[in-house]
């Protein structure tokens, strides 16, 4: 037996944009007609299908939610993102290996909106985008695991430390490792400045190489054979960059400070 | 052929149902034949549709979600276990007030699970429901909160606190009152008893009554024109136990906003 209320939410793209526009309060019919950016004509049969469902209330001018309209529609907000995130870039998500991300992430990760993938053209391989450089240099503090070691970044973070940029850096063993043995000078510059907060993750599962500031998320997740296939993810929407910070805390919490004062 | 996501996961019950029973775990082909009663003509177009969009794969004869269709199958579900719940008494839930209840635990109500509603029988009107009587006795430690005082429910918990169960019991002012002025005597009995304890909320709950034992869960909830119409809410399933035990959390942790608790001596 097909559920009337998933019929009402997912056969119809207008009801739900309605349903899920009216989740963030009351509205009037002037504000859904400049939201959709249509002809009050075009949201009238929506409207009524909505009400007489009982999801939508319409006391005097404005439409809300109904209490069990709430209930659903916040449980469709979550489902919705998914779908959506996967939908857009299929073919990225497919190939990706999500086991870096903690199930309780995991659950949420259609909180990455207006994601878009970002893969650098062959002669410019090695230089990330610079819609990247440009927020990550306009940022107040910055949260980044290096699980893969990338030449430029050292240079990079110095310039921004130098800026007065918070920053806390979570390193894995093996680019630690990789920096003691042919980045010393580096190493030691960025171990020196004040602003920096080294911290180094020594468990076995790698996590993806992130950055995570005030206006930008930036993911490099890893494929299905584990590598690294130069495609990352962006996004300056504040609820990715809640969800990126929320996934760096994850890794942050598991890794220990490496002292200023080490040689 | 590719369809969108939204039209794979939603728009055919049969890959709707594939995807849950695999979300349980792989199935062969038999397996998923017989468990979702249908033919290999009739499920085939659907099992090859959600392989094209890469929700499910085959290894050999098995069939299992890939990641991708993990994560969504299990955002799918929250929407459908409300759905559910919704639409098996949908007069009741639109009526209800739900002021009483925070933001994040209304929209988990799903965790209410398989919950039956009760409807009062008119000629019981003016007793306590039996399902609620009748599981008392059954609970080994009882967490209530009143803001109404039915005349037989003191000595229903002094019965159970004497035999032994731990009973935390949250009271409104106006109950307290009640007890003091008509039902001193039970009171003092069960203020006697080490294990049992009440406690005075000073910012009542907008809600008639709430129990959660170890063994059920009992939900009274106000209309919408904040009446009590004694259609309560019974459920056995362990999320709905854990659900109510948030709700005390959240009525005795936000004490400044709902109520302040004082302990009697």
């Amino acid at each position: 037996m097909e559920s009337s209320l998933t019929e009402i939410v997912w056969f119809s793209e207008k009801r739900r944009k309605i349903l899920l526009l009216l989740l963030s309060g009351p509205k009037s019919p002037e504000e859904m007609k400049k939201e959709f950016g249509v002809d009050w004509r075009s949201l009238i049969l929506p409207l009524k299908e909505l009400k007489e469902e009982g999801l939508v209330n319409n006391p005097e001018r404005f439409y809300e939610l109904s209490s069990i309209g709430k209930l659903i529609v916040e449980n469709v907000k979550p489902i919705e993102g998914v779908l959506n995130l996967f939908e857009k870039d299929a073919d990225y998500w497919v190939k990706r290996d999500l086991n870096a991300i903690p199930e309780y992430l995991l659950e949420r990760i259609g909180e990455i909106e207006d994601s878009i993938i970002t893969e650098p053209e062959l002669n410019d391989m090695f230089e990330p985008p610079k819609e990247f450089i440009d927020h990550l240099m306009n940022s107040k503090h910055v949260h980044s695991i290096f699980s893969i070691y990338h030449p430029l970044y050292p240079s990079l973070y110095s310039k921004l430390a130098e800026k007065g940029t918070e920053i806390s850096i979570v390193l894995t063993e093996a680019v630690l490792e990789r920096m003691r043995e042919d980045r010393q000078e580096e190493l030691k510059k960025i171990q020196s400045i004040e602003n920096i907060n080294l911290l180094l993750y020594k468990k076995e599962l790698c996590p993806p190489p992130i950055v995570v500031t005030d206006n930008l998320f930036s993911a490099s997740f890893f494929n299905n054979q584990g590598m690294y296939d130069h495609r990352d993810i962006m996004s300056f929407s504040q609820s990715s960059l809640k969800w990126g910070k929320e996934l760096f805390k994850y890794y942050q919490k598991m890794a220990i400070e490496i002292s200023k004062s080490e040689d | 052929m590719k369809t969108s996501l939204i039209n794979t996961v939603w728009f055919s019950e049969k890959r709707k149902n594939v995807l849950l029973l695999l979300y349980e775990g792989e199935r062969d082909l038999e397996q998923i034949k017989k468990s979702l009663n249908v033919t290999t003509r009739s499920i085939m177009p659907q099992i090859k549709t959600l392989k094209n969009n890469n929700l499910i794969e085959q290894k050999q004869d098995q069939f299992c979600l890939t990641t991708i269709g993990k994560t969504i199958v299990k955002s799918m579900l929250p929407f459908i276990s409300t759905s559910r719940i919704v639409e098996e008494n949908k007069d009741f839930w639109a009526s209800r007030n739900f002021d009483a209840i925070p933001p994040h635990l209304f929209s988990k109500i799903k965790d209410l699970g398989h919950y039956f509603l009760i409807e009062p029988d008119i000629h019981y009107m003016f007793e306590l429901p039996r399902e609620f009587v009748d599981n008392i006795p059954k609970s080994k430690s009882i967490v209530t909160f009143i803001s109404y005082l039915h005349p037989t429910f003191l000595s229903l918990y002094l019965k159970a606190a004497q035999a032994g169960t731990n009973i935390s019991l949250f009271v409104s002012e106006n109950v307290l009152e009640k007890m003091k002025n008509e039902y001193l005597e039970q009171f003092n009995e069960l203020m006697k008893i080490t294990n049992a304890t009440i406690f005075l909320c000073k910012e009542n709950p907008k809600i008639p009554m709430v129990t959660v034992t170890d063994w059920f869960c009992y939900i009274c909830l106000f209309n919408e024109e904040e009446r009590y119409d004694h259609r309560d809410i019974i459920s056995f399933d362990e999320s709905s136990l854990k659900w109510c035990n948030k709700l005390f959390d959240y009525y005795k942790t936000n004490t400044q906003k709902l109520c302040q608790i004082t302990e009697l001596v």
